[in-house]
């Protein structure tokens, strides 16, 4: 709406203005019909809300008492946000051109955490990476720690990470940024003879100073860390404080996150007295077990297991497949152990000569010589549990010289009487026990043309000697001209006495010549005692032959004498047969 | 304990460092002044029953070559400018320091050390002149790096001054 005064002074000041004198008119009109419409109070108050609507000064106020409300209760599409972020984008901007650090003082708190999370993703990242490249590698250190990944239940990418990084915190300064003053200081135990943290603390905030000047850098910018070796100094630099650690080996990233979070914590908490500090540091003697929480490595788990990137189903697949790489190893192992066994133990066997052999994947060969007396190489296998329908052996036959084969053979070729036992000396071949005469013949014949055996001989505890005495202290009693019954086993013992003697004197190279004598008493006559004498001879003699048959290395002769009796009685001993052996 | 960074100014070979070699506990060799330009010195002082740790940082002297770096004096809570009385332009940079640390850091206590006390026949600078100074409020003390002579006093003022700025304790 015009001003009606205004207009009234214009169109005095141009009353040839047709067109204007028309509007002033037309004003003229307008305010006569409001004041009759409206009375002249609401003309007033119409008159006062123009002039305050047109008056900066007096509309601001107003405006300002209502714009949070209608902000509150804005329509909810976006107009209102599309209308002022051009111009709240424009402020911050100048604002941040204008004074970057109280922009950076203001935004610290929210800065942290937000940089904190960005690293993470980016960490995380990282180790997928990480992942991808080494989960192919099958290096014998890569295999190593995939094997402890697996027995502690970790991701891959954290054992990796685990050995790669290893550090230690030595020591923690809390530095106002302002003056280079050291709040607080906390040194590991085991350093010695560290240096003055008021001095260490002043020449690190000068060299970071002298670093800016040097290089031009922003205010903003800040030398965030030296090295030297494997020595690390990390500076993370609040609005107030500067947090310095100096770190021995590879500095993992949690440490500065660690750090940011430390330092946000003491701005907050003692905010204030960073501000108006005035060179009192006692105020954060309560900081020290922050600090001190530093001071150890620590080692944060990264991932979940499931981001190790492996599928589960090629693990299994793996674990499976080496399982039965290993099952096939155990048989392999243990069967090449049994088969070797089995080898000694058939070497170690008389009767067989082994000249080759070869286990297969699933059969075993062996080539050699093997006599029939041989133990049975498959019952060998048996006892070694392997299986004897796998052995395929080519076994020569031949005849081993092994002592217990020969007289193994010896028996078979020559039947021993029962009670006889064979035994080899030196190749000699011995028979103990009682043997009938035509046995030993036959034994002294074969046995040379046994293998192995140089000779035969019968073995027996008696010598020549002793036996010859024995045999000629016996008497044979007679009755009549025949030997008394009950002399019938005297007899038998004798025989086999000559048998053995006969034996034993061949072996000693010396003829035996028996001479068997019949006696008679004294009554009778001459005549027929010499006939009767001789008689009892004949019957001894045949009885003895009986037993012993042929001796080869014996002549046996006889002879009849009368006896006299010394006293009463002699009769009946003086009836008998005694046996006289010479040797030549 | 309190703990206060002090700065030491003054021009080349006015015997900045020779003066409190022997007052300070020090670590850190002389080639910090020509790499770094600073070299960071400690000092404790007991003053009314206070002790006072003064983190003091030498700077290198300015000349032709070097300028101060004026970046070493933010936080600083005082300074001693150093004046060599053998040579006249040192008061000339001293007076020209002590500007320019004023325009940087806004008035903070200050001493005024005139140094080689012992070679007074050889002064180029007037008492006239040290009293000029002292009319405009400077404290003043003399020393001698040779017998060490009021440095001790030197930072017994400027601790002084120091604690009765901040908190009007003296």
């Amino acid at each position: 709406m015009s001003d009606p005064s205004t207009l009234r002074v214009s169109g005095r000041e141009d009353a040839s203005n047709e067109n204007l004198k028309a509007q002033l008119d037309e004003a003229a009109q307008m305010r006569e019909l409001q004041k009759l419409l409206f009375g002249a109070d609401q003309q007033a108050r119409l008159e006062r809300l123009d002039s305050e609507w047109n008056d900066p000064n007096q509309l601001a106020p107003r405006v300002g008492q209502a714009l949070p409300d209608a902000i509150a209760f804005h329509t909810p599409d976006n107009q209102l946000t599309e209308a002022i972020t051009p111009y709240v984008i424009e402020s911050i901007s100048n604002a941040a051109r204008r004074d970057p650090e109280s922009i950076s003082t203001a935004i610290f708190p929210i800065l942290g955490p937000a940089i904190r999370k960005a690293i993470a993703q980016a960490f995380n990242n990282l180790t997928q990476t990480i992942n991808q490249t080494l989960q192919h590698s099958f290096t014998l250190r890569g295999l190593k720690w995939r094997m402890e990944a697996m027995a502690s239940g970790k991701s891959f990418a954290e054992v990796v990470l685990y050995h790669s990084l290893l550090y230690r915190v030595e020591q923690v300064f809390l530095i106002h940024s302002q003056t280079g003053i050291v709040l607080n200081h906390v040194t590991a135990d085991y350093i010695q003879n560290a240096q003055d943290a008021d001095l260490v603390s002043g020449t690190l905030t000068a060299i970071q100073d002298f670093i800016k000047d040097s290089f031009g850098a922003s205010g903003g910018d800040d030398v965030e860390t030296f090295q030297l070796g494997d020595l690390t100094i990390l500076a993370e630099r609040g609005p107030r404080a500067v947090l310095a650690c100096a770190i021995r080996g590879t500095v993992a990233t949690e440490v500065r996150e660690e750090m940011q979070k430390t330092l946000e914590r003491i701005h907050r908490d003692r905010g204030s007295h960073l501000e108006n500090f005035e060179g009192d540091t006692t105020i954060f003697d309560t900081c020290r077990p922050l600090l001190e929480d530093h001071l150890e490595s620590r080692y944060q788990p990264f991932a979940d297991s499931e981001s190790s990137g492996i599928p589960k189903s090629a693990i299994i697949a793996g674990s499976i497949i080496l399982m039965i790489l290993g099952l096939l190893a155990f048989f392999s192992i243990r069967d090449r152990m049994r088969w070797n066994n089995f080898i000694s133990q058939l070497k170690a066997s008389p009767g067989i000569v082994i000249t080759d052999a070869n286990r297969g994947w699933n059969s075993y060969e062996v080539n050699g010589l093997r006599d029939s007396l041989a133990v049975n190489p498959g019952e060998l296998m048996k006892q070694a549990q392997l299986n004897p329908e796998k052995l395929i052996a080519h076994w020569e036959p031949y005849q081993s010289l092994a002592p217990q084969f020969i007289i193994e053979r010896a028996n078979k070729i020559l039947h021993p009487p029962s009670g006889v036992t064979l035994s080899l000396e030196n190749n000699i071949l011995y028979a103990a026990g009682n043997v009938s005469s035509t046995w030993l013949s036959e034994a002294q014949k074969i046995a040379p043309a046994i293998s192995g055996i140089d000779g035969f001989r019968l073995k027996s505890s008696d010598t020549v000697e002793s036996l010859q005495k024995e045999i000629e202290a016996q008497k044979i009693l007679c009755v009549g001209a025949k030997p008394a019954s009950n002399q019938i086993a005297t007899i038998e013992t004798i025989a086999q006495k000559i048998i053995q003697l006969n034996a034993l004197a061949q072996g000693n190279g010396k003829a035996v010549s028996i001479v068997i004598k019949g006696h008679t008493d004294s009554s009778g006559t001459l005549e027929i005692n010499r006939t009767l004498s001789f008689e009892r001879a004949s019957e001894v003699e045949a009885l003895i032959t009986k037993q012993t048959g042929v001796l080869s290395n014996s002549k046996i002769s006889k002879s009849g004498v009368q006896d006299q009796e010394n006293s009463s009685g002699d009769e009946v001993q003086n009836r008998r047969v005694t046996i006289k052996i010479n040797l030549q | 304990m309190i703990q206060k960074k002090v700065c030491m100014l003054g021009s080349f070979a006015v015997g900045k460092t020779s003066l409190v070699a022997r007052f300070v506990r020090s670590i850190y060799s002389e080639k910090y002044h020509t790499t770094v330009g600073v070299k960071i010195d400690k000092k404790q002082v007991s003053i009314a029953d206070k002790l006072v740790n003064i983190i003091l940082w030498d700077l290198y002297g300015e000349d032709e070559f070097q300028k101060v770096h004026l970046s070493y004096l933010r936080g600083a809570s005082g300074f001693l400018l150093v004046i060599d009385g053998t040579r006249r332009e040192t008061l000339d940079k001293a007076l020209m320091l002590q500007q320019r640390t004023e325009d940087h850091l806004g008035k903070i206590p200050f001493v005024a050390i005139f140094n080689k006390s012992d070679l007074k026949d050889q002064w180029e600078i007037e008492e006239q002149t040290i009293n000029e100074l002292k009319a405009k409020g400077w404290m003043v003390c003399y020393s001698s790096a040779k017998t060490g002579i009021g440095v001790e006093e030197a930072f017994q003022a400027l601790a002084g001054q120091m604690l009765q700025l901040n908190g009007g304790e003296l």
